[in-house]
């Protein structure tokens, strides 16, 4: 549908009175197609004229301040080696000690203020019946809330176990003292001590056989019921040293 | 000669050749010394009720070894099938279980038992497979379906010798 311009005519006022139609000329027919691109253009004109003279303006303002800074800092420099620097030593020098006197009280204010606040804190603490708010806490139910198995399933106790120098405890503390008086009779050192022999020689044995028989192959060490997995026989076999103990 | 326990628990592992040894001479002692015991029993109680003396066979007769043999079967039969283990074995720390780990039936210590004497009768052959094989089984373990394994703990008996150490020191 095509208008015209005088569509576009605002609405007549009792202040200004509408002009004749002989006065606006002819109208003359705009199609919405030739009307919306000129609009687009004229608003794509005014955004890019002012986001590049934003961007001008903002890199004038850097540049600005940045030889400012540098011929502050040249200015600066110039006035230290100049009498006025020397003057400006001497004003600092005398008015240093009444910088000190300033800053004394400053301090004091501040931990004043430190102790205030702390006083403050603690009156708080006893207004607050910690205890009360302690004893209405419901242990139980927070206890309740928490999954215990969803934490141990996360705890890789097998890990925790592994890294538990056990010897060493049992060196160190009387953990030692109380199995040794449950089960350290001369009949269990008899038979951990034949024991132990026969696993050492058993040791020497099949290491012996291993290296003559078993070149390179897996070789059991347990039952399949009993989870045990295969051992590489060209890796060096556990050895049992028969002087100072150690891996079978 | 020091022979300490190794740090890891050994229960469940192959027995090795040498402790299966030791416990067999321990059980042949034990067996020798039992049925010299039964004899005298018998004998004693045959005197209680009869009133007369009986005479045992010599040890050098048929009859005695026949006797010494059946009452070999009947040690290991019953030690195997009760409890898996003989007394040379308890002390030893081993006993016998399926070939697969499982629990040992009645009817295959029975049967071991009835099979060990091959192992002999085969000059000893029947053993070899306790030192050379993959699976530590000798002949009578290959025709009952068993094996040996460790049974004790090896890593206590360690714990127990580095307190007596901690201790002594």
């Amino acid at each position: 549908m095509a208008r015209t311009r005088r569509d576009t005519v605002p609405p007549m006022t009792d202040a200004s009175p509408a002009p004749e139609p002989e006065a606006l000329g002819p109208a003359v027919p705009v199609p919405d197609a030739v009307d919306e691109p000129v609009r687009r253009a004229a608003r794509a004109t005014r955004d890019a004229g002012l986001g590049y003279g934003l961007a001008v303006g903002r890199a004038g303002l850097r540049a600005a301040i940045g030889l400012g800074k540098a011929g502050a800092d040249v200015a600066l420099k110039v006035l230290d080696q100049s009498p006025v620097g020397d003057a400006a030593g001497s004003l600092a020098d005398r008015f240093g000690a009444a910088a000190g006197r300033g800053r004394r009280p400053r301090a004091g204010a501040g931990a004043g203020v430190g102790g205030v606040v702390g006083r403050v804190v603690d009156n708080v603490v006893q207004v607050l019946d910690v205890d009360g708010i302690i004893r209405q806490v419901d242990v139980d139910d927070i206890v309740r809330r928490v999954d215990v198995d969803d934490i141990v399933g996360r705890v890789d106790i097998d890990d925790i176990i592994s890294r538990v120098d056990v010897d060493g405890i049992v060196r160190r503390t009387e953990v030692g003292t109380l199995i040794v008086q449950s089960t350290g009779g001369i009949v269990t050192q008899v038979l951990d001590f034949v024991r132990s022999l026969g696993v050492s020689l058993d040791t020497v044995a099949e290491r012996v056989v291993d290296r003559i028989l078993h070149h390179g192959r897996l070789r059991p060490v347990a039952p399949v019921l009993l989870g045990r997995p295969a051992v590489d026989t060209t890796d060096p076999a556990p050895t049992l040293d028969l002087t100072t103990g150690g891996d079978a | 000669m020091k022979a300490d326990p190794p740090e890891g628990s050994l229960a469940g592992n192959y027995s090795g050749p040498v402790t299966r040894l030791a416990a067999y001479a321990i059980d042949a002692f034990a067996i020798v010394v039992t049925y010299g015991l039964m004899l005298g029993i018998v004998a004693f109680v045959w005197q209680l009720v009869t009133r007369s003396d009986l005479v045992l066979p010599a040890s050098d007769t048929l009859v005695w070894l026949i006797g010494l043999g059946i009452w070999t079967f009947g040690y290991f039969a019953v030690s195997w099938g009760v409890a898996a283990k003989t007394v040379g074995m308890a002390v030893l720390g081993i006993r016998v279980v399926g070939r697969d780990g499982g629990e040992l039936t009645v009817r295959q210590g029975v049967v071991r038992a009835l099979a060990f004497p091959f192992s002999f009768l085969l000059l000893g052959l029947g053993f070899v497979g306790i030192v050379v094989g993959r699976e530590r089984r000798a002949l009578h373990d290959v025709i009952a379906g068993t094996t040996v394994v460790y049974d004790w703990d090896a890593r206590s008996a360690r714990l127990r010798l580095l307190t007596r150490q901690a201790a002594e020191a």
